[in-house]
């Protein structure tokens, strides 16, 4: 896969934006431990505007909210800018159970005595990078207080009995939220003030069919088409309500393609990867109803990736 | 639960249509079944995609300009396919795949047709069923040989892809024109006209009406908006006389004597065939009788061939009974274990409401009329206490709808209506056994099991034919029930096997304009089943219904028992489902 500073120029991203991501990058290093931890992103995310916005707020020195339905590419975008600053991420996946010991770190028993093990917060605070908070109002807004001095204008970590830990200039915080998912709850005022929020809208079709081309290069074009009518379909059927957003998965519509790679017939694949994701069985027959009345079950390798 | 399920049924439609529509912002004019109440997958995108491409609000117009019209279901088959035509064309190359589902529709209409009894293909209407054989045909590469009438319309309904909504229109209408010289809003259908024409059709055994696929009206043009799961009625098949001497022979050769004697029927009937049901007679007899007029034909028949159509009907009895049997027989196993588990769980359901006989006592409630036992005879067992005997108190009446639309599940009926008697008979719990159809206007039920009973097998002579007069025959229940616990001594639990679908061929009467009466069918007819539940409810008899019938008709289902009801589409289902009616009926409102 090209470089991301590359595809940013081919999308046609602003030019005065990746001269600051380039500047970035040449002002930033980063240690050569972590060079593990810099992304390479299996999808790219298509949308200049998207982009823009994105690289606007962290070449700003703002952390990044970002809030958005299913399937709209949160976790790409956080893997591709990290790639585009050449950045190590430091992964957080919130949930309900999440405390303060777990994002900034908890005293441990290293065999002889007491000492401090850091958590993936003051890591990236202290060594700079990204730090993706995935999912972050599955957490209660109580555990999330610790983060405050971390987000805002102080950039500062105090650890209690050990050090008052500065944030890096480099470091950036991404959050991702899907707003009304279940067991989410709402993020208070305090923090998300500390965010610059950006809203992902949806992927537009043209920008779908070039990711699964993309990803699947071999794939026919007209099949393409249909599998990209048949997320939109699902999209619209989750918009109106008529299904829960669990079959709208586009990870599991690219995983899809991976199994009639293998050989699945498009009926087994899509089953699995789509239809399977909902667990109630009523759903499950209507979103069957709709991949019936757009891809023949019985299509098969030869046909997907055949031209 | 079942509100659920149907509203699945016809959900699951109308995402169909939404989805090739494009749109869920609209209400679908017409939702596709199959007969079995199943989806009709490929005529539900059809519809979706008549509304993609037309205008839906100038076609439903046009839909509800004939919709009044005697033939508008045939009409509705028939353009449908025309439009199937055209919307296929127009789609084929944005949605490829709708060629396999197009196939596959036209599979299904062939493997349909080998599954159809000869009474479904005799209530067939013969020019949508050719009309759909030549489509489905052309689709999967068959040759059809066809006369020239059939091949113009066959060509006349290959409505093109180039069609937009006011050319499609024209071609509807001029199609009607031309091929039944119908024009929408102008045509007036005269009814001497329609009972020659009916006539005609009748003589050369040609059945008008039902065909081999339901294709909705989700409200019709007449106005009302409840008509969507309702049979249309065979123009042929009308039965607008009151019946006659003849007809009573004919009922009386194959059901047997009616248990009652003239006078009580006469009483019977003066209070119960009134109002819309003025014009029906009432016939109870007992499964003996029709078994013993197996052998003997009734002389008074003079007439051939009714005296061919007693023996006909009166061997394919026989014949289902055997039938039954062989039914029973063959899935022993399940059943003995469907009444094995419906037993223990009534068990559950009665210990709640079960009451303990009375046991003399020395102490307990004083018995005053007793009293003087003590001092007189020294006699200490003046007081009553609950004894170990346990009676419940309550009786169940099965009864089982044995109209010609149950001819494709009656082994089924007879088999669940056994498992629900014997795990009944188990709990000590009498039980009889009631079928009822309506023909010839005579409105018959029949008792295949009495309260005394103890075994189950009269339920084997369940058979199915003729049509439901539902109304009349829960009136008529009603008074056999009330006549034999005149007192009320016991709690009365109604369980009816029904596809709640009222449909006869008797009209409604309306005073005073008999033959202008209006069918005894859909909305109306379902009207009348309801009032007549709500009048069984008044007396005390708590009446519930298990649902047997196609998921077009649970809207039907819901409106005349209320939530009452449990859907049943297998034996498996039974224990859990009619356990947990009965005891929803018990809760609601308890025994006395």
């Amino acid at each position: 896969m090209k470089d991301t500073l590359a595809f940013l120029r081919e999308e046609g991203v602003s030019a005065d934006l990746i001269a600051g991501v380039e500047a970035f990058r040449n002002t930033y290093s980063m240690k050569e431990k972590y060079r593990d931890r810099i992304p390479v992103p299996s999808y790219r995310y298509y949308g200049k505007d998207v982009w823009e916005r994105a690289l606007a707020a962290l070449l700003s020195g703002r952390n990044l909210l970002l809030s958005g339905p299913k399937a709209t590419g949160k976790n790409v975008l956080c893997e591709n800018l990290a790639a585009a600053f050449a950045m190590p991420v430091w992964n957080v996946s919130f949930h309900i159970n999440m405390d303060a010991t777990y994002l900034i770190g908890t005293d441990t028993f290293d065999g002889e005595k007491v000492t401090f093990r850091p958590g993936p917060i003051y890591l990236c605070a202290k060594e700079g990078g990204f730090g993706v908070l995935d999912e972050i109002n599955m957490a209660k807004n109580e555990s999330l207080a610790v983060l405050h001095s971390a987000l805002d204008f102080r950039r500062a970590i105090d650890v209690p009995g050990y050090d008052l830990i500065r944030v890096k200039p480099e470091t950036r915080f991404i959050g991702t939220m899907n707003y009304g998912y279940a067991g989410t709850r709402e993020l208070n005022e305090a923090l998300s003030s500390r965010f610059a929020v950006l809203s992902m809208p949806e992927i537009g079709s043209a920008d779908l069919e070039r990711l699964i081309m993309n990803s699947f290069p071999t794939m026919n074009t007209k099949i393409c088409g249909q599998f990209v009518k048949l997320f939109e379909e699902l999209l619209l059927k989750t918009q109106k309500a008529e299904i829960s957003d669990r079959a709208l998965d586009l990870r599991g519509l690219l995983d899809a393609f991976s199994l009639i790679e293998q050989g699945l017939t498009a009926g087994q694949a899509l089953e699995m990867c789509i239809v399977n994701k909902t667990f109630d069985a009523y759903e499950r027959t209507l979103i069957t109803d709709v991949v019936r009345s757009r891809i023949p079950a019985e299509m098969g390798r030869g046909e997907v990736f055949g031209n | 639960m079942i509100r659920k399920q149907y509203a699945g049924n016809a959900r699951r439609a109308r995402n169909y249509i939404w989805n090739a529509a494009g749109r869920y912002d609209f209400e679908p004019p017409y939702l596709a079944f199959y007969p079995t109440g199943a989806v009709d997958m490929y005529f539900n995108m059809v519809i979706g995609l008549a509304v993609k491409w037309f205008d839906m609000g100038r076609l439903k117009e046009f839909f509800n300009s004939y919709a009044a019209s005697r033939s508008a279901d045939e009409y509705d088959e028939l353009l449908w396919l025309g439009i199937e035509n055209s919307v296929y064309e127009k789609e084929i190359s944005e949605r490829p795949v709708l060629a396999d589902l197009r196939k596959s529709r036209a599979s299904d209409f062939f493997r349909m047709l080998q599954s159809m009894s000869r009474q479904q293909m005799e209530m067939q209407s013969m020019l949508t069923y050719e009309q759909q054989n030549v489509r489905w045909s052309e689709v999967m590469g068959k040759k059809v040989f066809l006369t020239g009438k059939q091949k113009r319309i066959s060509e006349a309904l290959r409505f093109p892809g180039s069609l937009d909504t006011e050319s499609l229109i024209e071609r509807m209408s001029g199609f009607l024109e031309e091929f039944f010289r119908y024009v929408p809003g102008k045509t007036k259908e005269s009814r001497s006209m329609s009972g020659l024409r009916d006539a005609i059709f009748r003589g050369f055994g040609k059945r008008r009406g039902r065909s081999e696929k339901l294709m909705l009206r989700v409200g019709d043009g007449g106005g009302t908006t409840d008509r969507d799961v309702q049979l249309t009625h065979t123009a042929g098949m009308r039965f607008g006389f009151a019946p006659g001497e003849k007809d009573e022979e004919y009922v009386r050769s194959i059901f047997g004597e009616c248990i009652y004697s003239e006078n009580e029927m006469q009483i019977l009937e003066s209070m119960l065939c009134v109002d819309a049901d003025a014009a029906s007679r009432l016939w109870v007899c007992t499964a003996r009788n029709t078994d013993e007029r197996a052998d003997n034909r009734n002389a008074a028949l003079q007439s051939v061939s009714e005296n061919k159509d007693v023996r006909e009907a009166l061997r394919k009895m026989a014949s289902q009974k055997e039938r039954n049997k062989k039914y029973r027989a063959d899935h022993a196993l399940m059943i003995e274990e469907s009444v094995k588990r419906l037993t223990a769980e009534l068990d559950t359901v009665f210990s709640g409401y079960a009451r303990h006989l009375p046991e003399k006592a020395k102490a307990g409630r004083l018995v005053a009329r007793q009293a003087y036992r003590m001092s007189v005879l020294h006699d200490p067992y003046v007081f009553l206490r609950d004894g170990d005997e346990i009676e419940n108190r309550i009786s169940v009446t099965l009864l089982l709808d044995a109209s010609m639309s149950r001819l494709h599940a009656q082994e089924l009926i007879a088999a669940e209506s056994y498992v629900i008697a014997r795990s009944l008979l188990k709990n000590d719990v009498p039980v009889q056994i009631l079928s009822y159809r309506t023909i010839r206007g005579f409105t018959v039920v029949q008792r295949l099991k009495g309260l005394e009973s103890k075994d189950a097998e009269g339920v084997f002579h369940y058979a199915a034919g003729g049509w439901n007069r539902d109304a009349l025959a829960f009136r008529l229940v009603r008074q056999m029930i009330n006549e034999q616990d005149p007192e009320r001594r016991w709690s009365h639990l109604l369980l009816i096997l029904t596809d709640a679908s009222p449909n006869d061929s008797m009209p409604l009467a309306v005073p005073g304009a008999r033959f202008n009466g209006r069918e005894y069918e859909g909305a109306l007819s379902v009207r009348e089943a309801q009032k007549a539940v709500k009048e069984l409810r008044a007396d005390g008899i708590r009446t519930s219904a298990v649902f047997l019938g196609a998921g077009a008709h649970l809207d039907n289902v819901h409106q005349i028992f209320g939530k009452e009801y449990v859907r049943i589409s297998k034996i498996a289902q039974l224990s859990d489902g009619v356990s947990s009616l009965i005891e929803m009926v018990l809760r609601e409102s308890p025994p006395d």
